[in-house]
């Protein structure tokens, strides 16, 4: 609860980026019905924008009084950030593949994709050989494709360009 | 017509509800033991596939996870050090220093008895209190139902979080993304940008799966070489001497566990650490000195932590508040099923009410069992490497969130409010009290304009109503409280 610790790399532009984000959300709050009337649709969502414009700008008043880090060049800064909050390696590489993941998760199908995300997973996390990371992300793949499509009857992404079930019909 | 409580019954007799509920309490358990998983996060992802589901079903499942997950936290802080969940922090404090002791399997044994102890009064209370106070809560007013949902919020904001202002944010983010949408009265778009997709809103499920799943997944990231720390662990089952020994303080700190569960916005992570304290200040002369290895250290937050459960559903049940994240996903879960908790859910469908208790109590005793049996199972779980673990909560909780709508969309929000959850975190600002506003936002919004339209849009009366009725000038006062107790001033007055 100690509100006068260090920041942490990056910390004070977060909360300017937050301080932005909310005065969007605010202008965007407005643009519902204005100020029309005490109960009209726009009311609370401004309220609520309005708070995080002055949380925001409160957090950005404590944070200029937060002890500030020894070493103040810009690209010191950065790389700190770069180490401690947001690495490339695993974090922006690992973020990376996990957007390619949902790129490909409808036209390849959810199998296809999640297998070869599990495999790139575990073979770049774990780092125990491709054979492993083969093993590990076909059984995975295949309890959450039995357990979660078969049990639950979850419908799951198919693949677009292959009309399995119409595939069947013909055959 | 049926006695409502004859309900309490039904998970004990149906086999298929039995296998649920034990299935439930199972996987909580080791999804509460292993470091990375969460109890929020378990219950976010389940929730999404429960949608086909025959209500009960689903509740028994997801009681049981809860259940189970509190008490399962408290075995990695035994053995580990690493607090499986919030609730577990204060067991860590004595239990892993049992542990080093080469006391792990009488520590784990007594956690499990106690935690069954705290389980069992927490439920006692639950269904003694919530139809007491499910009777006041019908003397609400919808500005009632704001001032709460205002201070559950902020509640979960300032005790949980860094700091009060850091939760408000939270909490006001949280009821923006509430809003996305067509507005429930006059079908207005909120926050659609005309896009059609927005029109819908923001399924408050793909929001929970990002801000927990995806977003602890990704700070995951950062303890993937993290050694994995093996424990000898032989017999768990404690003599029924040493049990005795610690029943009085077992139900003294139960209680304090119900009570603090019971507020809104406090759940087992604060009832544990308060229970601790009281067991540090009472206890006049423990097996060990406390922070070394002190049974009682152990006792109290276990105990605590379980009766906490209890005490979190009278709120939720009774106020449609919840008391704090877990239970706030499992709001969503009530509502999912068409149920409406608040004190209409005691006089419209009883029998769920009496459902859920029985199931809780059904979940307690498959603990105990869960608790006191597979070592081996569990310690291999325990063991599996982060490097297996994140990228499998990546595909769980994609699936989970394409479930819900069968939309790519919300599996590309989900990933949004992950990587946004991600900075959050990091940076100090509290998840839950996200959720909370997503969940409560639109309530908040229905309430604060039927509570202004009574008024006749008089701005005015509609303030003084909030001072001069007693319920709700009780609320108010307890608002401006909580608010100007977070102020530096008021903090440097107490400490002084």
């Amino acid at each position: 609860m100690n509100e006068h610790k260090r920041l942490r790399p990056g910390e004070a532009s977060f909360g300017y980026v937050l301080l932005i984000f909310s005065l969007f959300l605010l202008y965007h709050a407005f643009a519902i019905s204005g100020f029309s009337s005490f109960s009209s649709p726009g009311v609370f969502p401004m309220v609520a924008a309005s708070v995080m414009v002055v949380s925001a700008l409160t957090i950005i008043l404590k944070n200029r009084t937060a002890p500030k880090e020894e070493t103040t060049t810009f690209s010191h800064r950065l790389q700190l950030f770069h180490i401690q909050i947001l690495p490339l390696k695993p974090m922006v590489i690992y973020i990376a593949m996990v957007i390619g993941f949902m790129i490909v998760l409808e036209p390849f199908g959810f199998i296809p994709s999640a297998l070869i995300f599990l495999f790139v997973s575990f073979w770049y996390l774990y780092t125990k050989g491709a054979v492993f990371a083969l093993v590990l992300s076909v059984g995975s793949v295949a309890v959450v494709y039995a357990l979660f499509r078969l049990v639950f009857k979850v419908v799951l992404p198919e693949m677009e360009w292959l009309d399995l079930d119409t595939l069947a019909w013909e055959i | 017509m049926e006695n409502p409580i004859s309900y309490f019954f039904m998970s004990w007799s149906d086999p298929y509800l039995l296998m649920m509920t034990a299935a439930g309490t199972f996987a909580g358990v080791y999804i509460g033991a292993i470091p990375g998983l969460s109890v929020t996060m378990a219950v976010s992802i389940l929730i999404s596939f429960t949608f086909s589901w025959d209500t009960n079903e689903a509740l028994a499942l997801m009681v049981g996870v809860y259940m189970g997950g509190v008490y399962g936290g408290s075995r990695t802080a035994i053995l580990l050090n690493i607090p499986g969940a919030p609730s577990a922090i204060a067991t860590a404090l004595d239990g892993y220093p049992l542990a080093k002791r080469g006391e792990a399997g009488t520590a784990i044994g007594v956690a499990t008895v106690m935690s069954f102890i705290g389980g069992l009064v927490g439920i006692l209370v639950l269904a003694l209190a919530a139809p007491v106070v499910s009777e006041f809560a019908l003397m609400f007013a919808p500005r009632d139902y704001l001032l709460l949902a205002i201070i559950g919020i902020l509640l979960v904001g300032s005790l949980s979080g860094e700091s009060l202002v850091k939760g408000v944010f939270s909490g006001s983010l949280g009821v923006v993304i509430g809003m996305v949408g067509l507005d429930p009265l006059t079908a207005e778009g909120r926050f659609t940008f005309d896009s059609i997709t927005m029109m819908g809103g923001i399924h408050y499920v793909t929001a929970m799966i990002g801000f927990f799943g995806v977003a602890e997944a990704l700070a995951q990231l950062h303890h993937l070489e993290t050694p994995v720390i093996k424990q000898k662990l032989e017999r768990i089952t404690p003599k029924w001497s040493v049990v005795k020994r610690y029943i009085p303080l077992s139900i003294r700190t139960s209680f304090i566990g119900v009570l603090i569960g019971a507020l809104p916005g406090t759940g087992g992570d604060i009832a544990a650490l308060m229970a601790y304290d009281h067991a540090k200040r009472s206890v006049k002369d423990p097996s060990r000195k406390f922070g070394e290895g002190a049974m009682e250290g152990l006792v109290a937050p276990e105990s605590a932590n379980n009766a906490a459960v209890g005490g979190a559903y009278i709120p939720m049940l009774t106020l449609g508040i919840p008391g704090d994240a877990v239970t706030a996903v499992f709001i969503g879960a009530l509502y999912i099923h068409g149920l409406k908790p608040g004190p209409m859910l005691m006089i419209e469908t009883p029998h769920l009410f009496w459902f859920t208790v029985g199931a809780l109590m059904l979940a307690n005793v498959f603990m105990l069992i869960f608790g006191l049996t597979g070592v081996r199972l569990f310690i291999k779980l325990v063991e599996c490497p982060r490097a297996i673990l994140v990228p499998l909560i990546l595909v769980l909780s994609v699936v989970g969130t394409y479930a819900i709508q069968n939309n790519v969309v919300d599996v590309y929000w989900m990933l949004g409010f992950g990587i946004f959850g991600y900075f959050l975190k990091i940076y100090g600002y509290q998840v839950g009290p996200v959720i909370l506003g997503v969940i409560l936002g639109p309530l908040m919004d229905v309430n604060y304009r039927r509570a202004i339209i009574s008024t006749r849009e008089n701005f005015g009366d509609f303030l003084l109503e909030m001072i001069t009725n007693p319920i709700s000038a009780l609320l108010s006062a307890a608002l401006i409280f909580l608010v100007i107790s977070q102020t530096p001033m008021w903090k440097r007055r107490t400490v002084m």
